[in-house]
């Protein structure tokens, strides 16, 4: 018989019973139901005045649902069997009457259940927004039906990477990087779609117009802003996403399980990876790494957590590549517009301090977790800890291991705006209020850091997930009390306290790091 | 608590009434012994006792709650840098960069202890040849079996070559073969002037290798003191069994007649095992077999009666399951 129910069922149980005890369960639960009362409380008042409100309140549950799947969903969902692997219990699981497709459904299916009740919660309040005005029941509908098949395919493409990763980070990532290629690169071909739809029909679409026409019609965020807003909402190639989601997901699980014996081999897991019977079998060096000098831990982070000199080049070719392409799509579509080559400096610029922006927020929040984060789940931070430095300067120096990591971000951030900013006279804001923008980014970029660092130091998963989260309920806390307390009165005097609620925060939560350290150490 | 004089060297470790609890939990209670340098001590408990705390507190993970702990006379929290340079740990479980080959990662421990580039090259040198493991100094720690990573693990915990070793389970997984060889490099350390702390919850794993044991039950010290001294498990003297072919009652009273013995045991009907507790300073065990034979007894054997560790183990612990 293809399943086993009993065992299937017993597996499922446990998985659910996990994924309750599990805090960033609650977390995540609690912050969505925070973050939707307060935009509701917050938008109270003009409710009333407003004609469409619902369509207002439905538009910012369904953003916030939509960024909780993403977020919470990448971190979840990718461990599913990635965590077995790293707990070394993957084989015993494989031992008992559980065939293959079992697991998998087992696994993935109790998270994927837990992501769909909390949407179907949710479904009953939502029609508040048709009382409100503005949105009629299909629509909400429709908006939890693409949700739902989002969060489908999301889990099963993490379950397809956690059966061939070793590691849930590792899954994560690939998790993330497969939904950047399927939502974000076809938005480099779109202007041979917009150029040639202009020009006449669909006609004479080569297949890579059509691979990327299909892609962004099943985008669900365009999806999603095309049901809210049937006006105009959505982009002109948005289609109906909720039939691909499914589909996809269909097909990763399949993926998922036609693999499952080729990745999950419960052999490779106590047995040492590589079988070197002589001394002469030795495996080989992948890349050289240089002795360690002064700095041993800086060393050891930048060379063998952070991936070296190696992993530097990757990301200065991918990062210039993506920045190729941007430049690329925005050239031919204003001169595929216009009719003429139209390059400005200026537009790369901008193009280049975005997406170093962009990417140093990710890479800052992932080196920042990643910190202390690997060392807990090998279990070697507790060596760390006797060696004799003090906890500062183990910081300092894992820290100083961690910076080189940011250098292709910052580096691209910095060409941009120097190119941004043509005079120089232009580098410095006459307005004080935009110094106090700056002073709040880097605050809030620090704050950022040092929670991703103290969360990882108290969760063993998803300390980036929990971190960004907390971020974004967290600002929206702040701004939406200096909203109802009247700081907002005068802008300044607004972005003081924000600053002063930031240091208030990111002080302590500083000042706790070694302390958890010594905790962490301790309790390995 | 039991105690017997472990030996008259300075204390390398010392103890005073440490008490560590978590929570509700106390895991250590009023624990107190020392440890004298050179010396292999065993640190012997049933699972739950306690002993990982006191190592950790040993190795500055944790601080103690109450009570002090000294290393080389040093306050283990105020002098915490000292100490660390001092002390190699190794802790129960496998915590290792396991993409690092056995020599850079060495080199890494080295560099963090704050050695020199000459004094690691050649430190490493010498604990890779009394690991054994000097022609695999290039592979990758992912690659080696287990008690070669357990080699490394005992290599790193060398490398900035520390006066006292504190071991937590240091055994456990490997093979008999493994075991043997590891305690085999442990008798070379002390040799080599090192002492060594070391845990397991097998107290006839230690038995041959300690000069001294500490054994812990449910965070309490239930004895310190010398091997030799837990074997005589609180008897006044000496002991020896005399073992005959039959029964043969006249014994008893030729043996108490004899100046210096304090106990004949009978034996029970049907057995002919006679125990004889004597003061060894003022009798020797040839004289009580002279005795003996003269009474017309039928000797088959004449043993020291040497109470089995995991008999004394098990008299010294409580039974049940520890929380």
């Amino acid at each position: 018989m293809l399943l086993n129910l009993r065992p299937l069922f017993a597996l499922f149980v446990r998985s659910l019973r996990e994924q309750s005890r599990t805090k960033l369960t609650h977390f995540a639960r609690g912050g969505i139901g925070l973050l939707l009362l307060l935009l509701i409380w917050k938008n109270e008042r003009s409710f009333l005045s407003q004609t469409a409100s619902g369509l207002f309140v439905l538009t910012m549950v369904v953003m916030v649902n939509f960024f909780a799947i993403g977020i919470f969903g990448l971190s979840t969902f990718a461990s599913a069997i990635a965590e077995e692997k790293e707990d070394d219990t993957l084989g015993l699981l494989r031992m008992t009457r559980l065939n293959p497709l079992s697991i998998l459904l087992g696994k993935g299916t109790a998270r994927l259940c837990e992501g769909l009740l909390l949407l179907a919660v949710q479904v009953p309040f939502s029609m508040l927004c048709i009382t409100l005005g503005g949105v009629s029941l299909e629509q909400v509908l429709h908006c939890y039906a693409i949700l739902a098949a989002f969060l489908f395919l999301l889990s099963n493409v993490a379950l397809f990477w956690s059966v061939v990763c070793r590691s849930s980070g590792r899954a994560g990532v690939l998790t993330a990087t497969t939904f950047i290629v399927l939502y974000l690169l076809p938005w480099f071909a779109l202007p041979r779609s917009v150029i040639r739809s202009l020009a006449g029909g669909t006609g004479n679409l080569s297949w890579i117009d059509r691979v990327g026409q299909f892609l962004m019609g099943s985008n669900p965020v365009l999806d999603l802003a095309r049901v809210i807003d049937p006006r105009g909402g959505g982009f002109f190639t948005a289609s109906d996403s909720v039939l691909p989601s499914l589909v996809g997901g269909a097909l990763a699980f399949a993926l998922a399980w036609m693999l499952f014996g080729k990745f999950c081999n419960a052999g490779s897991e106590s047995a040492p990876k590589v079988a070197s019977a002589s001394p002469s079998a030795k495996p080989r060096r992948r890349r050289r790494v240089p002795r360690t000098g002064r700095n041993a831990i800086a060393w050891k982070d930048f060379h063998f957590l952070n991936g070296g000199w190696s992993a530097l080049r990757i990301r200065c070719i991918v990062y210039l590549g993506v920045v190729g392409l941007q430049m690329y799509r925005d050239l031919s579509l204003f001169s595929g517009l216009s009719g003429r080559p139209d390059f400005e400096w200026r537009a790369l610029g901008f193009v280049l301090l975005q997406f170093g922006i962009m990417s140093f927020s990710v890479e800052l929040g992932l080196a920042a977790s990643r910190l202390f984060g690997i060392e807990r789940k090998r279990n070697t931070l507790g060596s760390l800890c006797t060696l004799p430095i003090s906890t500062g300067r183990l910081i300092w120096q894992k820290i100083l291991g961690g910076l080189p990591v940011l250098a292709p971000s910052v580096l691209l951030g910095l060409l941009g705006f120097l190119s941004f900013a043509s005079a120089p006279g232009r580098w410095l804001p006459r307005e004080p209020v935009a110094y106090l923008v700056i002073i709040l980014s880097i605050s809030e970029y620090l704050l950022f850091a040092v929670l991703s660092m103290f969360l990882s130091l108290r969760m063993r998963r998803g300390a980036f997930a929990a971190a960004v989260g907390l971020m974004f309920i967290g600002n929206f806390l702040l701004t939406l009390m200096l909203a109802t307390g009247g700081g907002a009165g005068s802008g300044e005097g607004a972005f003081v306290v924000l600053i002063m609620f930031v240091w208030m925060t990111l002080v302590p939560l500083a000042l706790a790091i070694p302390s958890q350290i010594k905790r962490a150490g301790a309790g390995e | 608590m039991n105690t017997t004089p472990a030996s008259d060297s300075a204390p390398v470790i010392d103890i005073r009434n440490l008490r560590h609890a978590y929570k509700n939990h106390v895991a250590v209670a009023d624990v107190t012994f020392t440890v004298h340098s050179r010396s292999i001590h065993g640190f012997v408990g049933p699972n739950g006792a306690g002993k990982t705390t006191t190592l950790k507190v040993l190795a500055t993970l944790m601080q103690p709650q109450t009570g002090t702990v000294l290393a080389f006379g040093k306050d283990i929290v105020r002098d915490r840098k000292l100490v660390r340079q001092r002390i190699g740990y190794m802790p129960d479980h496998f915590s290792m960069y396991r993409q690092m080959t056995v020599f850079e990662y060495l080199d890494f421990f080295g560099a963090a202890y704050g050695m020199t580039q000459s004094q690691r090259d050649k430190t490493i040198a010498d604990v890779l040849a009394l690991t054994d493991m000097a022609g695999r100094k290039d592979d990758f720690i992912q690659g080696l079996s287990r008690g070669m990573q357990q080699r490394v693990s005992l290599a790193r915990v060398l490398v900035h070559d520390p006066d006292l070793l504190l071991l937590d389970e240091p055994a456990s997984g490997l093979d008999p073969r493994a075991r043997i060889e590891l305690m085999e490099i442990l008798q070379e350390l002390r040799r080599l002037g090192k002492t060594v702390f070391i845990s397991s919850h097998i107290l006839s794993e230690l038995a041959e290798l300690c000069d001294a044991v500490t054994i812990l039950d449910r965070g309490a010290v239930k004895y310190t003191g010398t091997m030799r001294g837990l074997i005589a498990g609180g008897k006044s003297g000496d002991a020896f069994v005399i073992t005959l072919a039959a029964e043969h009652p006249p014994l008893v009273g030729a043996l108490s007649a004899l100046p210096g013995i304090t106990r004949v045991e009978q034996p029970a009907t049907g057995e002919a095992r006679y125990t004889v507790e004597f003061d060894p300073a003022a009798l020797t065990p040839n004289a009580i077999l002279q005795a003996a034979l003269a009474s017309g007894a039928s000797i088959t054997a004449f043993q020291e009666d040497v109470k089995h560790l995991n008999q004394a183990f098990m008299d010294l612990t409580e039974p049940g399951v520890r929380t």
